[in-house]
Formats: C-alpha cells, sequence, structure tokens
C-alpha cells in the first residue's frame, strides 16, 4: 500500500501497475509547479491550463511504457518541455536567446487582489522574468519550479550540461541585477 | 543577494494553481485510463510468436529450395577451340558439327558410369584439338588398329625380318598414336622410319591412317608420293 511518503518513482510504478491512487499522489505533488511552469511562459491562464492538461494525459496514456530511466520530475517536465516548444513552434514564436515576449501583461493570477497581496519585490520579480530570453526564463523556472539541478535541466530541455549552466546563471545574474535597482 | 535569497522571493509569489475543474478531469481521466481494458499492444503480444513463425517458414522454405534444386550437369571442358581444322576419322554420318559435340558431351554426362575407362586426352593433343570425333568410335578403332599391328609384329618378330633394335612395333606405335595422341611429326617420323627399315606395307599402312587422320597435313614429299 503507498503512502504520500513514497518516491514519486515508486508511485508512478504503481499507477503503471494499475493503481490510480498513486496518480493522485503524484498529481497533487507537481500540479502547482508545472501549471506555474507554463502560467509563466506564455503569458495567458486559458492556454496554460490547455498546455498543464496536455501534459498529463500525454502521461497517462504512456504509462504502460514508463520506466525509471531518470527523476520522475525530469520526465515530467521534459514533457512539459516538449509541449510548449510545440506550442511556441505553432505560434511561430522563436524560443532563441532573445526576449520576444515583451508584451506579456501578466504571466501571474490575472485576479487584482491577489496581485495586490503580494509583496512588491515578487511583483517585480515576475516582471522581470518577462524580460529574461525564454530559454533563459525556462531555466530559471525548471529550476525553481520543479526543483531540478543543471543536469537536469539539460536533460529535460535537450541541451548540452553546459547551456543549460549558462541559461541559469544568466537569468540569475539578470534577476538579481533587477531586483537591485 | 545570492540565489537563495532569490528563490525565496520567487516562492512568495508561487501561489497560481490550476482550477478544480482542470484538477478533475485529469483525475478522472486517469482513473479512466486503469479501469478501462488493459491496453497492450496487439504488436507487442503478438509480435514475437509472428516473428518466430516467419523466421520458421523462411527457414523451410529456403531449406526446400535448396534441397529441390535440380543438379546441373558436369560440364566437360575437354573441346577447346581447334587450332587446326577439325576432321574425324570416324565422322558421325550426316550430322553438323556442333550436334555432334552437344551429343558426345551429353553422352559422356550420361554414359559415364557405363564406358569402359579411357585414358583422357591429352591437351596437345590431335583428339582434343578435333570437335566431332567421338571417343567411343575413335577407341574401338584403334584397339583394331593395335591389333592387327600387333599380329603383323609378331610374324615379322618370328621371322626375324624386324630389326631387335626397332624401338618398338608400328603397330603398337600407331596404336599409341591413337590412344596416346602423338603427335603428326612424330607419327610421319615412325612412317618414315618403316620405310627406311623396309617395312614397305607397315609405312603404307600407317601413311594411309595419317592421311584420313590429318588429310590437310602438309606432307612430306616422300609421304605424298605413297
Amino acid at each position: 500500500m503507498e503512502t504520500a511518503d513514497d518516491s514519486d518513482e515508486a508511485l508512478m510504478l504503481r499507477y503503471k501497475s494499475g493503481d490510480a491512487s498513486g496518480f493522485d499522489i503524484l498529481y497533487s505533488r507537481h500540479k502547482g509547479g508545472l501549471f506555474r511552469y507554463f502560467l509563466r511562459q506564455c503569458g495567458d491562464r486559458a492556454q496554460a491550463e490547455e498546455l498543464f492538461q496536455d501534459v498529463w494525459m500525454n502521461l497517462i496514456r504512456a504509462r504502460s511504457r514508463y520506466e525509471v530511466q531518470a527523476r520522475f520530475t525530469t520526465y515530467l517536465y521534459s514533457l512539459a518541455h516538449n509541449r510548449l516548444m510545440d506550442f511556441f513552434r505553432k505560434k511561430r514564436i522563436q524560443f532563441v536567446e532573445v526576449n520576444e515576449l515583451e508584451n506579456i501583461a501578466d504571466c501571474t493570477s490575472q485576479l487584482p487582489e491577489e496581485r495586490a497581496a503580494m509583496s512588491e519585490q515578487m511583483n517585480r520579480l515576475l516582471s522581470l522574468l518577462q524580460t529574461l530570453p525564454p530559454p533563459q526564463r525556462e531555466a530559471f523556472l525548471l529550476h525553481e519550479e520543479a526543483g531540478l539541478d543543471v543536469e537536469e535541466i539539460a536533460a529535460a530541455t535537450g541541451v548540452a550540461k553546459e547551456a543549460a549552466k549558462s541559461r541559469l546563471r544568466y537569468a540569475v545574474q539578470k534577476l538579481r541585477e533587477g531586483l537591485r535597482e | 543577494m545570492n540565489q537563495d535569497e532569490l528563490s525565496r522571493i520567487y516562492r512568495q509569489g508561487s501561489r497560481d494553481e490550476p482550477g478544480a475543474q482542470i484538477d478533475a478531469a485529469i483525475l478522472a481521466a486517469a482513473h479512466r485510463e486503469v479501469k478501462a481494458k488493459p491496453r497492450r499492444s496487439t504488436s507487442l503480444s503478438w509480435g514475437i510468436p509472428l516473428s518466430v513463425a516467419a523466421v520458421l517458414v523462411l527457414s523451410a522454405t529456403l531449406t526446400l529450395m535448396i534441397l529441390n534444386e535440380p543438379e546441373t550437369p558436369l560440364k566437360i571442358d575437354s573441346l577447346p577451340a581447334a587450332e587446326e581444322p577439325a576432321k574425324e576419322q570416324v565422322p558421325a554420318a550426316g550430322k553438323p558439327e556442333g550436334e555432334r559435340r552437344r551429343e558426345n558431351l551429353s553422352d559422356k554426362v550420361e554414359k559415364k558410369a557405363e564406358m569402359p575407362a579411357q585414358p583422357l586426352p591429352k591437351r596437345d593433343s590431335p583428339l582434343e584439338k578435333s570437335k566431332s570425333r567421338s571417343d567411343e568410335a575413335r577407341f574401338e578403332s584403334a584397339q583394331q588398329e593395335s591389333q592387327n599391328k600387333a599380329a603383323q609384329s609378331e610374324q615379322r618378330s618370328a621371322a626375324g625380318a624386324a630389326p631387335q633394335t626397332a624401338p618398338r612395333p608400328a603397330a603398337e606405335y600407331d596404336s599409341s598414336s591413337q590412344l596416346e595422341e602423338v603427335a603428326p611429326e612424330k607419327w610421319l617420323a615412325r612412317i618414315e622410319k618403316l620405310r627406311a627399315e623396309g617395312n614397305i606395307e607397315e609405312a603404307k599402312k600407317s601413311l594411309g591412317e595419317f592421311k584420313k587422320r590429318f588429310p590437310d597435313y602438309a606432307l612430306p614429299d616422300w609421304a605424298k608420293e605413297e
């Protein structure tokens, strides 16, 4: 009998074997981070929910083929990265080291009262996040929301470790500089 | 400000969550997937047995094909292109050279077990150069010749006319000329020797055989007079 202390990998294997409660726990653990990962990058809540739902459905359909080759989080966010790239490709948004999403008005909750409750620093940080080039922004979000290290970020995004490292470093540097101002 | 501080600030605002409807839809889908009939890939379940069956069928087919392959007849490359006009001593009547050659080859293949052992013609022998000579007919005529010559030789020996120094009787030589395929030059030399020794009749007979055998051969003057 699985418990909430079981690892992500063990829960996913139980779900693979037919125990749906394993999926329930997994979902509750990762739904917030995955949703914010999409929200911060596409700038639209409805769009973020659509991408979010697509990723979980893909995971559900692929449960019989799941194998523990890496951390479950890395697997989940690699699915998320691929779905995001499909979205950008469809929108003809180039995922390059140049900020193409300058006009994203709000990448957080659109409820004004919620925004008001947030600290000024947080608001500032989220605004700065939108000024980052998409690859750097993604690297930062994978680190913060998914808890991935540099190597796992590289695996999830399909880039070399050094590339992932520089993206994260530049993202942090720019955010820190922006908050200092 | 270090990275930890940055992370702390970021997590302050990390409250955005998907809507309840989204949660319900996804969880329901996950449970439906498990309750549904296990979706085993048909290709995976049938793949291995089908592959094994395909390999077995292919192996059996190939094996049967190899076993049923007809034996190719032996090709006897014993009749290279003639360097001089091919003439028969005992020609098969009325058939073209090519057809006689094919018949000879097929005879050799089919009757090789029945034919008596015969010495293989030498590569530079007249027999090998001739394309239309029947091996059997040649052998029989040679044997007959050999017997005739041997009988004559014995008679001469008994009469003491044949010199003791004669290397060999003309019959043996003639038989060997047909059986062992002596070169025409040697054959003529032997005939000439017979004439010189006084064995005119034998020389004439041998020359007659020679002319039949090599009708186009450029005879020396003494042979033309015969």
